[in-house]
């Protein structure tokens, strides 16, 4: 008897693993980025019957069951993901939300590739941020150095700067390799670390630059793309593709 | 020690539990919604007959079944453009190296003769076939037209034949206009094309004769917007079947529903999310496959679609069988077989 019971313990086991070989989708949020200067609303959807959407805020080691629209009012990040009892629960798909920025800036420069130019360089400033369709809200560029001045609209010392990219390494498009930031010709800023060129999801990045002026003059962004992509991609030794949606200041 | 009887009748309870089990976890679920619904068949695979050896695809790209009920499958597989198979998934015949951009396939019956029609959009042509791929024509690019300069700006995806013999042929990977020609050849009309306009077209993947109304009329793919468009047999646009999400391969009609496998979900990155959708003859959304159950929006519009299970990839094509089961073939999706699924 107690054989019996141990192999139909070990069968359950296994059945519930075999079940489970297929894997949900993630649930559709309303909003994946976003900047947040009033109460705002995140819903997802995922019209499946028996399936339940949970998730978390802010890693939160807490998960919760989603009923009703999250109300949003500052930076946060929130997370979900869909599990149902017949599959393999979804991957989690991440919300992110971001303070408004107070600061204006004007900005021009390099001009964008046509082909990605969106609305011109006020896509850079329009605090709309971009998600996965790289042919709206980026500007594209596929050129060895993009070089952006950037001139702040108000008084404020200027802080910190604040950079989004995408990286789509399956479309060429890869974080930058190289920042220099330049204040009345002189380097105020270069970055240590190029980018790696290993393989990674889709996502966005957001470079947090802490310059700390003691003015407001402005800025020269100069940005170096990843010179020859890597011998595991298929476009290896091409430039690749940069893609910025946003940049501000604090 | 475990006793060898007792352990023999524990194996023979294990399988038992494991072939209910497996009925009841793994091959029960009920995909799909309202009148169409289905079970997949896991176990169903395309194999050679008396063998359980299988074959070899690359992209599956379209399906037809004939009226005997034998079935054909069109891959670009350098060895196997061509595979007939039955209910079964056995294999009769694979063979025919001809289309090395084999992607459209269009049954049609001269007199009691089946035939094929062959797009490829590596060699920018159109070909009719015997049911084995052996070339009995060839159309060339319409090149004697003013749209078309050279060749290569002539990507046949899908054709489709109507009742009197005219062609119309869907330049769905290049200009995007329908080329419509009488059954001498000669071309009657060319419409379609890029641009803003109801009547363009962005990714003309597919099309096919509606015959369920009183006047038949064209249903055509308009992919990268996400519908259907109804033309009159003439080229006139009448409507737009909307689906939002949903980038759509060809149109199938079977009996009073429209079937369409999904490429991809259209606003989640895209990458292998594919589903399948299913429209009745008012053409509304009744059912999706692996996807989102349909419903109409406070606004009164169907609400967008997408993958809710990651049963495929990238589908490109959906075939109903003589008893309404269903099969579903892909595109860049590791290679795999065609999947069948069972009305409930």
């Amino acid at each position: 008897m107690k054989l019996k019971a141990l192999i139909l313990i070990l069968l359950c086991s296994f059945c519930k693993l075999l079940s489970q070989e297929t894997q949900l989708a993630p649930p559709i949020p309303s909003i994946i980025r976003s900047f947040v200067n009033k109460k705002i609303d995140l819903s997802y959807d995922f019209r499946m019957e028996g399936s339940t959407i949970e998730y978390t805020v802010n890693q939160d080691k807490r998960t919760k069951k989603y009923i009703k629209p999250i109300q949003l009012n500052k930076s946060m990040s929130v997370v979900a993901k869909v599990t149902h009892p017949h599959f393999k629960s979804s991957t989690a798909i991440e919300s992110h939300f971001y303070k408004h920025p107070k600061s204006r800036v004007e900005i021009v420069g390099t001009e964008p590739n046509p082909s990605y130019k969106s609305k011109g360089f006020s896509t850079l400033t329009d605090r709309v941020l971009g998600n996965e369709n790289f042919k709206e809200n980026y500007l594209g560029y596929n050129i060895e150095t993009i070089e952006l001045a950037i001139k702040p609209l108000s008084s404020k010392k200027i802080k910190t700067i604040n950079i989004s990219f995408l990286v789509n390494q399956g479309a060429w498009i890869f974080g930058p390799e190289k920042i220099e930031i330049l204040q009345n010709e002189n380097i105020i800023y270069k970055s240590n670390t190029t980018e790696s060129t290993n393989p990674i999801s889709s996502k966005n990045i957001i470079q947090s630059i802490k310059l700390n002026l003691k003015n407001n003059d402005p800025l020269t962004l100069r940005i170096k793309p990843v010179v020859k992509l890597p011998a595991w991609h298929d476009g290896k030794g091409n430039l690749a593709w940069v893609f910025i949606d946003e940049i501000w200041i604090d | 020690m475990i006793d060898r009887r007792k352990f023999t009748k524990s194996l023979g309870l294990l399988s038992a539990s494991i072939a209910f089990s497996n009925l009841k976890f793994d091959d029960s679920y009920v995909y799909g919604h309202n009148e169409k619904r289905y079970t997949l068949d896991k176990n169903w695979k395309l194999h050679l007959k008396d063998s359980s050896t299988t074959i070899s695809v690359k992209d599956c790209h379209e399906m037809v079944c004939l009226k005997s009920g034998e079935m054909i499958l069109l891959t670009n597989h350098p060895k196997n453009n061509i595979i007939h198979f039955n209910q079964k998934g056995e294999v009769s015949f694979a063979g025919c190296q001809n289309f090395p951009g084999a992607h459209g396939l269009t049954l049609y019956y001269d007199g009691n003769t089946p035939q094929l029609i062959i797009t490829d959009t590596d060699l920018h042509k159109v070909f009719y076939t015997d049911i084995y791929g052996n070339i009995l024509k060839t159309i060339a690019p319409p090149l004697d037209s003013n749209m078309y300069k050279n060749e290569k700006d002539f990507v046949p995806t899908e054709t489709i034949v109507a009742n009197n013999g005219d062609l119309y042929i869907a330049d769905g990977y290049g200009m995007q206009y329908i080329i419509h020609k009488d059954k001498t050849g000669k071309t009657v009309n060319i419409f379609g094309g890029r641009g803003d306009e109801n009547k363009h077209l962005d990714n003309a993947h597919g099309i096919c004769i509606d015959y369920r109304g009183a006047t038949p009329t064209l249903i055509i793919t308009d992919r990268n917007k996400c519908c259907f468009k109804r033309f009159t047999m003439a080229g006139d646009y009448i409507s737009t079947i909307s689906i939002p999400g949903a980038n759509v391969c060809r149109p199938v009609i079977k009996g009073d529903y429209l079937y369409a496998a999904v490429l991809t979900t259209n606003f989640t990155g895209n990458a292998k999310s594919g589903f399948v959708v299913i429209l009745d003859k008012k053409d509304n959304l009744v059912s999706c496959i692996a996807g989102s159950k349909p419903e109409i929006g406070q606004d009164k519009k169907l609400k967008p679609s997408y993958q809710t299970i990651k049963v495929f990839d990238h589908p490109h094509d959906v075939m109903v069988d003589n008893d309404e089961n269903l099969y579903v073939c892909q595109w860049n999706s590791g290679q795999v077989l065609p999947y069948k699924f069972i009305p409930v």
